[in-house]
């Protein structure tokens, strides 16, 4: 070495570096080399296919959202595809923004605002690294109808002209000028032709009358068979043009479709897309998963059941591949080596509802306004039918586009959205075997004890009204739930005092959830405590009286008075409420969740006894305030009940009506009527089902509520024969006589004790006849004490 | 004899033959990568390689003295373009290497490599040492490499620094060193990299690019698994070069690949494209083509009557062998990624320009100059 780093003034050792450079430079080119013909020879095959990938990008995969089926596993909410349109900000060049907006407006029905705002939105400066896909357009028209989700038609092009000032569709002006899609006649506004029944426009006029603009024609091939709307396929439009579009994308999506729309839809509920007040309560559990435009429960089971029904997402990764080459087989290995995070989808639901029930009940109560009838299992305490009325289809309202009229303005006053089978309400009558339970398990009466009843109960200075104001005479227990005296309830209620009634409301599950998967109002029991905090003048005695016949301050569900008469009906074991019968595995069989076991109260069978037999003489007997609903398939009982209803208008109904006080006036009436109760169970021996109706502002329970009771129980039965020994009574052929026959005797199946049941003078109080106000007529005392 | 006669001969042919051939790739590759980017840098470059061939000749031809007297002067001026840099230069990828004069961006680093040489060298000439070289009598040499270095690397761009470092090094253990003080510097240079480490001189995605080169090699971590953001540049680029295999892909399969997205791949990574195209006999070519240069270079080192000339013509081959093994170990996979250009074939105005300039210097000494 030494010569090598020695002086170089001889030119020997010069050279002889020089040599020693050049070896060591051919070394390192041949490692070069070496290293060259590893990378394209040895590896070369495996990196040429790595060369060809263009990408590897990682996707989220949405997992499929669990579907909710019904007790017979017919399919209640189901996923159905739907695409949205997207920007793609990154790749749009500032040059770009007004050609694109311009073919997209050409393409779709897009009004000149709508164009202008989208220009404006993408021609923002945003930092590169921020820039995200921005959404043009959600649900874009493809295969369903974006107002009712039915499956379109494929028809043959219809005219159909656009205005893109107004965003008006224009329809060709039909022959004799009827409305092609509802046959009405169409009236001219000076404008063109309208159809005031479906608010379409109709012109063939090359400009809008409305505003002048140049009318474009798009052409319609999809229409709708349901709403007969006519549709762009948008979605194909779209692809078609994709070359013009290069800084858009299509993406499929996933929506969620109601195919009963009507039928259960409060107790399903809907989606709607995510917000951030959705995302803000989860973001102290790590970075959200939620997509752009992911749906969330909104109500019903889809939002109580929204973790288990939304599923993991996944992760995906993606091969981009070049077009060149497409070694597939190679490449498929690639993506397999990849091990995406899989996806994990929603749990399917099954349902405790029987749709065949729950169609009847929707049937039965169809001359309803605003009402809600739920239908539990006696002993297990599923739901075998929820409806209330008005119901809302939730297909208009799981984030479609909204329809230009919302039709649930229309009906505002009866609160669609409200689920009124869980809402609570002052139980009147019905609630009056809540105060008996008390007094009989208390010892406050015994089934002999009687009252005389002169029409009016006099209290602390007021004077507390029954309903027959000529009174029931001396009545007993029996006698005062089959006629629903009120007199004999004062005395009870002030005997029994408001501590007792509430220590017994709260036994018999009221003021507390009734296990129902779903969010429902807990009710209200009236306490000393409940008066001190919440009544200005505090507690007054009179309070019981009224607490004790189901007024006042009360308020119950209709589910919770179907559990307590579920508990009389059974033997005194008030069940757990569940709509949810279970989730489905992996292969479909159900799994069902572990739940609390029935509450025994502890009655005595006594007292079980007078109060069955007595509800069965409500609907069986003469003189019962439901005789004349008794079904055809077996023996109910049960009770009616008939509640002073608050009259308040919505001020938004209000407002809405300001201009059509004949409407308003309409209304004010309805309102005036009281809500309408029965709450039962059939068969009266070894009972299976309970039944409780609900019709708001529907008039008396005898009269307006039990026949629903009776219709849905006779659906029921004629499809489930009854396991019951009795047959049903010979009685019931005499059931439709509106005429009162002057004494009828008790029935055969009735025990011994049932015949002192005395016939009181109360042949008066006919079924054809309305039944006059009940409860405590008082309200107007007491309101200023 | 005259010029034109000595002109001909065969190792100055060679020498001036492969300089133009590598020209010739650059355009031909440039091009290429202009269809991938949708950029011109091929007339510009075209427009720079005519000015280098121009700049080549005034250099081959006046009488190295003046270019001997003005060395200096030129280094001084560089030394403060460096200095200027670091204030007022232009900032591109997080660097300030460039300095703005109308249309052009020059990189004052580029000639600082053709300055430290004739500086150096003229150094060694004027002090002529009987002996080998003890470190403590190489001071004033240190501080002329030092100083560029330091600055260099404050733009910050290590690459340059690094071959501006290794030229000089080069140079000096080529004049000769005391083995035992080059035992020692070896010694000290492997303390300083491990307390730079340890200190944070050495910069994060400097550490980052070393652990991943590591891994790379040591651990044959080139699977495709991971998503486009967290792939490395250098991992695409070694799979572009794969692609070429024996022969090389069409140009339209080599548009279709990973070199769509490798970034740098007309500057430092032009040889990812050319390999992918060339295949293994091109690549083989291309190193042949290099090797011709730098033997060249030697030749004339070695038959230099000069010690200026002998030294200069040293500091030549160094310049463009360092600058090729690094650049193209780094492409394969064999070096961690550092930011510097393939002599010749990458785009950027200073660096043709310098190289060119230098194999201009070459020539005049290969032809002025008597050969023994």
């Amino acid at each position: 070495m030494a010569f090598a780093f020695g002086n170089s003034h001889d030119p020997l050792r010069f050279r002889l570096r020089n040599r020693l450079a050049l070896v060591l430079i051919v070394a390192g080119v041949l490692t070069l080399v070496a290293r060259l013909a590893l990378v394209q020879v040895v590896r070369g095959d495996r990196y040429q296919k790595y060369a060809v990938i263009e990408r590897v990008s990682k996707v989220r995969a949405q997992a499929p959202r669990g579907l909710i089926k019904s007790a017979d596993g017919t399919v209640l909410a189901r996923n159905i595809e739907s695409h949205s349109l997207e920007v793609l900000t990154n790749r749009l060049k500032p040059d770009r923004v007004i050609p694109l907006c311009t073919n997209l407006r050409e393409l779709l029905d897009m009004t000149d605002s709508e164009h202008a705002a989208l220009v404006n939105d993408l021609s923002k400066t945003v930092d590169p690294r921020k820039r995200r896909p921005l959404l043009v357009r959600r649900d874009l028209v493809s295969t369903h109808c974006p107002f009712d989700s039915s499956q379109l038609e494929l028809v043959a092009e219809q005219p159909h002209g656009f205005c893109s000032v107004c965003g008006r569709g224009f329809e060709a002006v039909p022959p004799r000028h009827t409305c092609p899609f509802d046959q009405r006649r169409l009236t001219a506004n000076g404008k063109g032709w309208h159809c005031n029944a479906c608010d379409r426009d109709f012109s063939e006029a090359p400009a809008c009358p409305y505003d002048g603009q140049l009318v474009r024609h798009l052409p319609h091939i999809l229409q709708c068979p349901l709403c007969r709307r006519t549709f762009n396929d948008e979605v194909a439009v779209l692809r078609a043009n994709a070359h013009r579009l290069p800084e858009t994308r299509v993406v499929a999506d996933i929506q969620r479709e109601y195919p009963f729309r009507f039928l259960a839809s409060h107790a399903i509920g809907y989606v709607g897309y995510v917000t951030p007040a959705d995302v803000a309560p989860l973001l102290p559990l790590g970075p959200p998963r939620f997509g752009l435009s992911d749906r969330v429960g909104r109500s019903g089971l889809e939002s109580v059941l929204d973790g288990a029904l939304r599923g993991l997402d996944g992760e995906q990764l993606l091969v981009k591949r070049s077009e060149g080459e497409q070694p597939a087989g190679d490449l498929d290995e690639l993506v397999q080596s990849i091990r995406p995070r899989p996806v994990t989808p929603g749990l399917t639901v099954r349902l405790t509802l029987d749709l065949e029930l729950q169609r009847a009940v929707k049937v039965a109560m169809k001359d309803v306004f605003s009402g809600a009838a739920v239908v539990l299992d006696v002993h297990s305490g599923h739901v075998l039918a929820m409806y209330a009325k008005p119901s809302f289809d939730p297909n208009t309202m799981s984030g479609k586009r909204a329809p230009q009229a919302r039709p649930l303005d229309d009906i505002a006053q009866y609160a669609p959205l409200m689920s009124k089978a869980i809402h609570g309400y002052a139980p009147a009558s019905t609630y009056k075997v809540v105060a008996a339970i008390a007094a009989l398990q208390e010892g406050v009466i015994t089934p002999k004890t009687e009252h005389t009843c002169g029409g009016h109960y006099d209290f602390g200075g007021r004077r507390f009204h029954c309903h027959n104001r000529r009174g029931h005479g001396d009545v007993d227990v029996f006698d005062a739930i089959r006629a629903s005296c009120d007199v004999f309830f004062y005395h009870v209620g002030e005997q029994l005092g408001l501590d007792r009634l509430e220590a017994w409301a709260r036994r018999l599950g009221f003021g507390e959830p009734t296990g129902i998967e779903l969010r429902e109002s807990i009710g209200r029991v009236p306490s000393l405590q409940w008066y001190k905090q919440h009544v200005p003048g505090g507690y007054y005695p009179g309070f019981a009286l009224s607490t004790a016949v189901g007024q006042k301050d009360v308020l119950a569900t209709p589910l919770q008075m179907a559990r307590v008469y579920a508990a009389i009906a059974n033997g005194g074991l008030l069940p757990q409420a569940t709509i949810v019968a279970g989730f489905e595995d992996a292969n479909g069989k159900l799994v069902a969740p572990n739940r609390l076991p029935p509450r025994d109260l502890g009655l005595h069978k006594a007292t079980l006894l007078i109060l069955q037999q007595a509800l069965r003489a409500v609907v069986n007997q003469q003189g019962g305030t439901a005789f004349g609903s008794q079904p055809a398939t077996v023996v109910m009982a049960g009770k009616t009940g008939t509640a002073q209803a608050p009259q308040r208008v919505r001020k938004q109904v209000a407002e809405r009506l300001r201009e059509d006080p004949a409407a308003l006036q309409r209304l004010v009436a309805w309102l005036q009527n009281d809500h309408a109760w029965f709450v039962g169970w059939a068969p009266y021996h070894q009972a299976e089902i309970v039944v409780s109706v609900l019709v708001e502002h529907g008039g008396s329970g005898g009269h307006n509520a039990a026949p629903i009771a009776r219709q849905i129980v006779d659906a029921w039965f004629s499809r489930h024969p009854a396991k019951s020994i009795p047959p049903p009574e010979p009685k019931s052929e005499r059931k439709k006589k509106v005429d009162p026959a002057p004494d009828d005797s008790p029935d055969e199946a009735s025990p011994g004790d049932d015949s002192a049941a005395p016939t009181l003078p109360e042949s008066d109080h006919q079924p054809g006849e309305p039944e006059p106000e009940p409860g405590e007529a008082p309200a107007q005392p007491e309101a200023a004490p | 004899m005259s010029v034109w006669v000595r002109l001909r001969r065969p190792w100055t042919m060679v020498g001036i033959g492969c300089v133009l051939v590598l020209c010739v790739i650059a355009i031909d590759n440039l091009a290429f990568t202009d269809t991938l980017m949708g950029t011109t840098y091929h007339r510009t470059q075209t427009i720079w390689l005519v000015t280098g061939w121009v700049a080549a000749g005034v250099l081959a031809a006046i009488d190295p003295v003046y270019v001997r007297r003005l060395s200096m002067t030129a280094y001084q001026a560089l030394i403060v373009l460096l200095a200027l840099v670091l204030v007022v230069g232009r900032e591109i990828n997080y660097s300030k290497r460039w300095i703005e004069i109308g249309p052009m961006n020059l990189q004052p680093s580029e000639f600082m490599k053709l300055s430290v040489i004739l500086v150096l060298a003229d150094f060694f000439d004027k002090r002529r040492h009987s002996e080998p070289w003890p470190l403590t009598s190489l001071w004033w040499p240190g501080l002329l490499l030092g100083l560029p270095v330091v600055l260099i690397n404050l733009e910050p761009d290590l690459g340059t620094s690094v071959v501006v470092a290794a030229i000089g090094l080069s140079m000096v253990l080529y004049e000769g060193v005391q083995a035992r003080h080059l035992g020692y510097a070896a010694i000290g240079l492997l303390v300083l990299i491990s307390v730079a480490w340890q200190v944070d001189v050495i910069r994060p995605y400097q550490k980052g690019r070393a652990e991943a080169w590591y891994h790379a090699i040591i651990e044959e971590d080139d699977q495709p698994q991971r998503p486009t953001s967290q792939r490395t540049q250098a991992e695409q680029a070694l799979w572009a070069v794969g692609s070429g295999q024996y022969t090389g892909r069409s140009e339209a399969e080599a548009k279709n690949s990973v070199l769509r997205h490798l970034p740098f791949v007309h500057t430092d990574f032009a040889l990812a494209p050319l390999a992918a195209r060339a295949g293994l006999l091109g690549s083989l070519g291309l190193f042949a083509l290099y090797c011709g240069v730098i033997a060249w270079a030697l030749r004339v080192a070695d038959r230099a009557v000069e010690r200026f000339d002998a030294l200069v013509a040293v500091g030549v081959a160094a310049l463009v062998f360092w600058q090729f093994f690094i650049n193209a170990g780094m492409v394969i996979g064999l070096l961690p990624v550092v930011g510097i250009t393939l002599p010749l074939v990458s785009y950027g105005g200073s660096s043709v320009l310098t190289v060119l300039a230098a194999c201009g210097f070459l020539v005049n000494i290969a032809v002025r100059r008597r050969g023994r």
